[in-house]
C-alpha cells in the first residue's frame, strides 16, 4: 500500500492506519522516522508546531501571499527537508495552496519519507523533459500540500539543477497554479547550483541547526547566496 | 563569555561523545599510570646470612673461639639446643611465591649464593609503595611470618622472642651502646673465654673426682672381697666388724664423690651450652644487629645438622635489610605516553573548536548577516 496516491489521496491519519498493519519488514524503515517530524500534522499542539505557524505568519507578513520560496542550509543534516514539509503544512493549514518540489537530487527523502514509488515519474523526470508538471504533482494525503519528489535516485544529475528551460517551465507553471512554491533543495556547501537556483526564487531561507552549523562554513553559504539570501530559520534551540 | 565558552565545550562533547568518552578513558589511566609511577616501586631485601662454620671477615682470634667452641658440642648438646630454641622449618623458603601481607600484594622470592666458606640466602621482597618506611613494615611483617612456622626435623628457624632470650643469656651486662660501639662483641668474646676456662677447671675437676672414686671405689670393692673372705672361713669377730667398719666408712664417701661428679658434669653442660649460644652469637654478629636501628632483630633461623663431629651448625639471621627503588615498567612508562598525548589532542582540538566556533543561537550570527535579511524565529528541538 502507497502512502502517495494521485487517485486516492491520504490523510495523516490514514498514513498511521496503513503503518499500523504493515509488517515491519514491509514497512518502509523511514516512515516513523519522517512522521514523527512532521510536527504540524503529527503533533498540531506541540510548541514546534506553534512555532512553525510564527514563522509562517511572518513570512506572509513581510513577503505577501504567494510566491516562491527556496530553502537551503549551509551543510547537510541542518533540518532543510523537515522545515520544508512543516513549513509547506502550515501553509495548507493556512488554506493556502502549496507546491513542495524535492530538488535535492543527490540525497532524496521524499521517497522514503512518504513511498513514492519508484517507477513513478519524479521531478528528475522533468527537468530531462521527459514528464510534464501534471506527470509528477501529487497530493500529499488530504492536507492540501501537493508535491513531487525524486523517484530514482540512480538517473538525477545534479546537473539538472542548472537552470534551464525545463526548470524555468515548472517554475512558471507552479508560480501560476500555487500560491506557494517551496524548493526544498541541497545545501549550499555541497552543491554550487544551489546559488544559481536562488536567483531565480522571490525568497531564500537559510536553515541553521543550533550546536551543529560551524560559523566557518555559515559564512561561506552567506557569500555564496549573496543578496538572494532574505530569511534565517534556526532549528534545534 | 566564560559562560559561553563551557557551553562551546559542552557542545563539542556531545556532538563528539564516543570520542570524548574514548579520550577520557585513556587520559584517565594515563593519568592513574603516571600516579602509579610517582608511587614509587621498592624493593625490599631481606638477607639471610648462613654460616659454614665460621663467618667470613672473622678475626683470627673469633675464629679460634668459634672452631674451639663447636669441638666441644656433643650429639646432646646439640639436640638439646634444638628442643630449647623451638626450631623452625627452612622449607618455607623453598616456597616462593605471592604472599598478601598487610594488604599489600608481594612478591617474594628466594636465592642461595656461596660466597667462599658462607653461603648467603637472600629472601627478596618485591612490591609498589610511596613509603620507604611502608617497605621496612611490610618486610618485618614476612619476616615475622617466617618465625611463627611450626617445628621441623630437617632444618631451624629462631623466632624473634627465643633471639632476644638468647641475647640475654649471652651477655647479660650488655647495653646497645656498647654494642653499638664495639664494646658487646669484647664482652661477648671475653665471656667465651672464661665459659672455656671454666669448662677446663671443671673437666679436670671432673678427672680428679672420677680417680678418686676409682680409688675409694677400688678401696671399697677390696674390703667387700676380704669380708666375703673372712666370712666363708670363719673368721674372728673382730675381724670381721672392723671390715664392716671400713666398708661404711667407705660407702658415704662414695656417694659423694658420685653426687660431686654428677654436679661436675650438670655444670660442664650448662656452661656448654652457654657456650654454644654465645659461639653462635659472636658468628652471626647478632648483638650488632639489634644495636643498629637500620636492621631489624625479627628473622633468624639456626640449622643443625646431625654428624658424627657435629661440629658444623649455622646460623642465619637477617643482617640487613635493604630497601631500594625499582625502575617503573616500560608499560606505564608508555601508557603515561599515551595518557599524556591523548591529553594534549585533546586540548588541541578544544582550542581548535572555540576558534572557529559553532552557532548556538542568533545573537552568533549578529555580525555576520545585513540588516536587510530577516530572523524568522526559533524551531525548539523536537522531542521523539
Amino acid at each position: 500500500m502507497n502512502l502517495f496516491s494521485r487517485d486516492a489521496p491520504l490523510s495523516i491519519d490514514s498514513i498511521r492506519a496503513a503503518s499500523s498493519h504493515i509488517s515491519l519488514r514491509q514497512l518502509p524503515v523511514h516512515v516513523d522516522y519522517w512522521r514523527a517530524r512532521f510536527v504540524v500534522s503529527s503533533a498540531p499542539k506541540s510548541i514546534a508546531a506553534a512555532s512553525y505557524r510564527t514563522v509562517c505568519d511572518r513570512i506572509l507578513f513581510s513577503k505577501g501571499s504567494n510566491g516562491v520560496m527556496l530553502i537551503t542550509s549551509s551543510g547537510p543534516g541542518e533540518g532543510k527537508t523537515i522545515t520544508s514539509v512543516n513549513l509547506a503544512l502550515t501553509f495548507a493549514e493556512k488554506k493556502q495552496s502549496v507546491l513542495l518540489l524535492e530538488l535535492s537530487l543527490t540525497r532524496p527523502r521524499f521517497q522514503d519519507a512518504f513511498g513514492i514509488p519508484g517507477c513513478q515519474k519524479g521531478i528528475q523526470s522533468l527537468l530531462s523533459g521527459h514528464a510534464e508538471p501534471e506527470q509528477i504533482i501529487g497530493n500529499l494525503g488530504n492536507t492540501g500540500v501537493q508535491l513531487a519528489g525524486v523517484t530514482d535516485s540512480a538517473s538525477a544529475d545534479v546537473a539538472l539543477l542548472f537552470p534551464n528551460e525545463y526548470l524555468d517551465n515548472l517554475l512558471r507553471y507552479s508560480r501560476s497554479k500555487y500560491d506557494w512554491t517551496i524548493l526544498d533543495v541541497p545545501d549550499v556547501g555541497s552543491c554550487p547550483q544551489t546559488a544559481a537556483l536562488a536567483a531565480r526564487a522571490d525568497s531564500v531561507i537559510l536553515v541553521i541547526r543550533s550546536r551543529h552549523t560551524q560559523l566557518r562554513v555559515l559564512r561561506q553559504a552567506i557569500c555564496s547566496l549573496g543578496p538572494h539570501l532574505t530569511s534565517i530559520l534556526m532549528n534545534g534551540t | 563569555m566564560f559562560i559561553r565558552g563551557m557551553e562551546m565545550e559542552w557542545l563539542f562533547f556531545r556532538r563528539h561523545l564516543e570520542v570524548a568518552l574514548l579520550m577520557f578513558a585513556l587520559t584517565t589511566a594515563g593519568a592513574f599510570a603516571s600516579f602509579s609511577h610517582l608511587a614509587k616501586t621498592y624493593q625490599a631485601t631481606v638477607r639471610l646470612v648462613s654460616v659454614t662454620p665460621v663467618p667470613r671477615g672473622a678475626s683470627d682470634e673469633d675464629a679460634g673461639v668459634i672452631r674451639q667452641a663447636q669441638a666441644s658440642l656433643t650429639d646432646e648438646d646439640v639436640l638439646a639446643l634444638q628442643r630449647r630454641f623451638h626450631l623452625y622449618p627452612t622449607w618455607l623458603l623453598s616456597l616462593p611465591g605471592s604472599w598478601v601481607i598487610d594488604g599489600i600484594r608481594s612478591k617474594l622470592s628466594f636465592s642461595e649464593v656461596n660466597e667462599g666458606e658462607s653461603s648467603l640466602k637472600q629472601l627478596s621482597v618485591s612490591f609498589t609503595d610511596r613509603s620507604r618506611n611502608r617497605a621496612r613494615e611490610v618486610t618485618s611483617a614476612i619476616a615475622a611470618d617466617l618465625s611463627s612456622l611450626p617445628a621441623s626435623a630437617d632444618g631451624a628457624m629462631l623466632a624473634p622472642s627465643v633471639i632476644s632470650g638468647l641475647q640475654q643469656s649471652c651477655s647479660p651486662d650488655r647495653t646497645s651502646k656498647q654494642a653499638k660501639s664495639g664494646g658487646g662483641r669484647a664482652v661477648l668474646t671475653r665471656h667465651v673465654q672464661i665459659l672455656q676456662h671454666d669448662l677446663e677447671t671443671a673437666h679436670q675437676q671432673e678427672t680428679m673426682i672420677q680417680s678418686g672414686l676409682e680409688k675409694t671405689g677400688n678401696e671399697w670393692a677390696h674390703v667387700h672381697r676380704e669380708l666375703v673372705n673372712r666370712a666363708n672361713v670363719d673368721a674372728s669377730p673382730g675381724t670381721v666388724s672392723r671390715l664392716n667398719q671400713q666398708r661404711a666408712k667407705l660407702e658415704p664417701e662414695i656417694i659423694s664423690l658420685q653426687k660431686a661428679l654428677e654436679a661436675n658434669r650438670s655444670q660442664q653442660h650448662k656452661w656448654r651450652m652457654e657456650l654454644a649460644i654465645a659461639t653462635a652469637t659472636l658468628a652471626s654478629d647478632l648483638h650488632e644487629i639489634t644495636a643498629s636501628t637500620q636492621s631489624m632483630p625479627y628473622n633468624a633461623s639456626l640449622r643443625g645438622e646431625r654428624g658424627p663431629s657435629l661440629v658444623s651448625f649455622n646460623l642465619a639471621t637477617n643482617t640487613s635489610v635493604e630497601v631500594s627503588e625499582a625502575l617503573p615498567s616500560l608499560y606505564s612508562v608508555w601508557l603515561s605516553s599515551l595518557g599524556l598525548g591523548f591529553a594534549v589532542l585533546l586540548a588541541t582540538m578544544f582550542v581548535l573548536n572555540r576558534r572557529d566556533g559553532i552557532v548556538t543561537r542568533y545573537t552568533d550570527l549578529s555580525k555576520e548577516l545585513s540588516d536587510s535579511i530577516i530572523y524568522l524565529g526559533d524551531i525548539p528541538r523536537i522531542k521523539l
